[in-house]
């Protein structure tokens, strides 16, 4: 039982190792005498402090440092500059290893006095980032209990972890807390503090006995020639779906079947399974209560969403009597195009049924008229066909052969054919991720157009997401000088075939700036080698200049 | 002035948003529909609607050869040309 997550670390002799790097132990000493003092520093303040370690020693240190001092944590998902300015880290609150990060700087492993014994760590508040179906961070705050609550459910369920854990994932999210951190902490179990995300790595640390907390975005690729040197105890799976074959070669390979855990960071986990064979049911956790909503989606209640209501997981769910259940699609990858509902899972779900499809993601483009767009993973048996005949009238081939299944509406009309299905660290797919596939990359779309001769004129819509606007500025986004050559160029070279590379140009003007969703007219006027171009907006001039190409 | 049949190649990409595809790809007599560019019935919908737009030629939906002026694109600017008369 694990009452007080902190129990083990405090109580636990000065040497008595908790985590290591692989090369140097962090001792149940340093961690404390890293925490008091870490504890003491921030106590003089108040607010939220964010951590970021990449060694999971120092992470500890942090967290318990903060929690010490009454303060709440935040845990930022990754550390790229920009997503830490968004989610609002400041220096003074912010407490990381990253070298050259302007932070609070933190060691678990030396230079602290060591410390026998914790005082008692208070409850306190834990956010976790996640990224909302738009891409944007969301934050969804915990409090300790409620993962104390799940680490015991995982004690009852498995004990404590049989040997040294390891983690190919990283401890900032819910999963990677939870089982590479707070469980073996709270068992008095070492773990290694780094995040070893090949698995070459892991096979180079994995200890007897050792558990392998994973995630799908490794199991499916695990490298033929990879041999681990021991058969871990136990491999556990989540954030996204396992296949059966990714279960079934990690089975083969590493001799034990990883264990899938169902969760969000919402509900934290749900349920467990382990695919020894296809439509393997899932088990709920100790405590946790599951049934079908008024939609027929997964409903959840449990100690670890810190509430008694029942919170809908919106996949679609059948529920046996035994209480064991299997899941559907997801009921709430319903888009409206032009009005009718569609679904995106049934038309992931018909591509995928395709021979020369592998995989696939659908999505809705609100950018383009609401129409949907289809990234596929094409089979190799067909790769020589796609090139022949090209992308477009493989596409066109590609819908033809989805007539029978779907309707018009659901067909996908825009394609991007993919090596691989982009996935975050947390083997989940982000919406905004595969809508940025279908970004037009460089022209503005064109609403109306007049050719006759050497002149053409062209109305124009600046459409938010032309990839010019990005970064162009951030939050005041313009459409950069180079860039109106560049479109100017572009757009003549597709109506009289002559190209303007812009190496010569003259009496460019930039008069006023030129923002999203505007309407814009550009005229030109090309005459032998000479292009002049003019942008205007309701009569107004706003930029003119004149390009040279080579005919 | 630019050839009837470019127009309407361009008009076609434009229209339906086409990508990966250049006005050269597409062959003036290969089938528009099925087997050859590959459209289908929503997009005949929305190449009707522009055609009609932009020459100001008026399409009659109980014609019985709409099908066939809609073959390909030398047919599309055979019809266009019939409809906008010797005046134009």
């Amino acid at each position: 039982m694990t009452k007080d997550l902190w129990q083990r670390l405090s109580t636990a002799p000065n040497d008595t190792p908790v985590a290591t790097d692989g090369t140097r132990n962090a001792t149940a000493g340093t961690i404390r005498g890293a925490a008091l003092s870490m504890a003491e520093r921030l106590s003089g303040d108040d607010g939220p402090v964010f951590v970021f370690c990449e060694d999971a020693a120092n992470f500890v240190v942090g967290l318990a440092g903060a929690l010490l001092a009454g303060r709440d944590v935040c845990l930022p998902g990754h550390a790229a500059h920009e997503y830490l300015n968004e989610i609002g880290v400041h220096p003074g609150a912010f407490i990381s290893d990253l070298e050259g990060v302007k932070s609070i700087s933190v060691s678990a492993y030396a230079g602290h006095q060591q410390a026998e014994g914790l005082p008692t760590v208070p409850e306190g508040r834990i956010g976790f980032f996640t990224s909302g179906s738009s891409g944007e961070p969301k934050r969804c705050m915990k409090v300790t209990r409620q993962l104390a609550a799940e680490v015991e459910a995982l004690g009852r369920l498995w004990g404590a972890p049989r040997g040294v854990v390891l983690g190919t994932v990283s401890h900032q999210h819910i999963y990677g807390i939870l089982f590479r951190v707070l469980w073996p902490l709270a068992t008095g179990v070492r773990f290694f503090s780094r995040q070893y995300e090949t698995w070459e790595a892991v096979a180079g640390h994995l200890e007897p006995n050792g558990v392998i907390v994973s995630s799908p975005a490794h199991l499916s690729r695990i490298p033929n020639a990879v041999r681990l040197p021991h058969v871990p105890s136990a491999i556990f799976s989540s954030g996204g779906p396992l296949s059966t074959d990714a279960a079934a070669f990690a089975s083969a390979q590493f001799g034990v079947t990883p264990i899938e855990v169902l969760g969000s960071t919402e509900t934290g986990g749900v349920a467990w399974r382990q695919q020894t064979g296809k439509s393997v049911p899932w088990t709920a956790l100790p405590g946790v209560s599951v049934r079908a909503d008024e939609e027929g989606a997964l409903a959840v209640r449990s100690p670890f969403t810190g509430h008694d209501e029942f919170l809908s997981m919106g996949d679609a769910v059948a529920i046996s009597e035994d209480g064991r259940f299997t899941l559907g699609g997801r009921l709430d990858r319903i888009v409206k195009i032009e009005g009718k509902r569609v679904s995106l899972q049934r038309v992931e779900d018909a591509l995928r049924n395709l021979p020369n499809v592998v995989d696939v993601a659908v999505i809705d483009l609100p950018a383009r008229q609401g129409a949907l767009g289809a990234a596929v993973v094409v089979h190799e048996n067909d790769q020589t066909l796609l090139a022949t005949m090209g992308r477009f009238r493989y596409s066109r081939h590609l819908r033809t052969a989805l007539k029978d299944r779907l309707e018009p509406m659901e067909l996908p009309r825009f394609w991007r054919f993919v090596q691989r299905i982009h996935e975050n660290a947390q083997g989940k797919r982000v919406a905004a991720d595969i809508r940025a596939l279908f970004r037009s990359a460089e022209l503005p779309q064109i609403d109306a157009s007049d050719i006759s001769g050497g002149r053409a004129r062209f109305e124009l819509r600046l459409q938010p997401e032309l990839r010019w606007f990005e970064g162009h500025f951030p939050g005041q986004p313009i459409l950069p000088g180079v860039a109106q050559l560049h479109i100017a160029a572009l757009l003549a070279e597709r109506t009289w075939g002559s190209a303007f590379d812009g190496r010569e140009m003259s009496r460019v003007k930039f008069r006023h700036v030129m923002q999203p969703d505007e309407r814009i007219s550009l005229t030109l006027v090309k005459s032998g080698s000479r292009l002049d171009f003019q942008y205007s907006r309701e009569g107004e001039v706003v930029a003119s200049g004149t390009l040279r190409g080579s005919s | 002035m630019e050839r009837l049949e470019d127009q309407i190649r361009r008009l076609i990409i434009e229209t339906l948003n086409l990508e990966d595809i250049s006005v050269q790809d597409i062959d003036e007599d290969e089938p528009l529909f099925g087997e050859g560019l590959g459209l289908d019935s929503i997009d005949a919908l929305e190449i009707g609607i522009e055609i009609q737009k932009v020459f100001g030629v008026k399409i009659d939906s109980s014609d019985e050869n709409l099908a066939s002026y809609f073959s390909s694109v030398r047919e599309l600017a055979r019809f266009v040309a019939r409809q906008q008369g010797p005046a134009t």
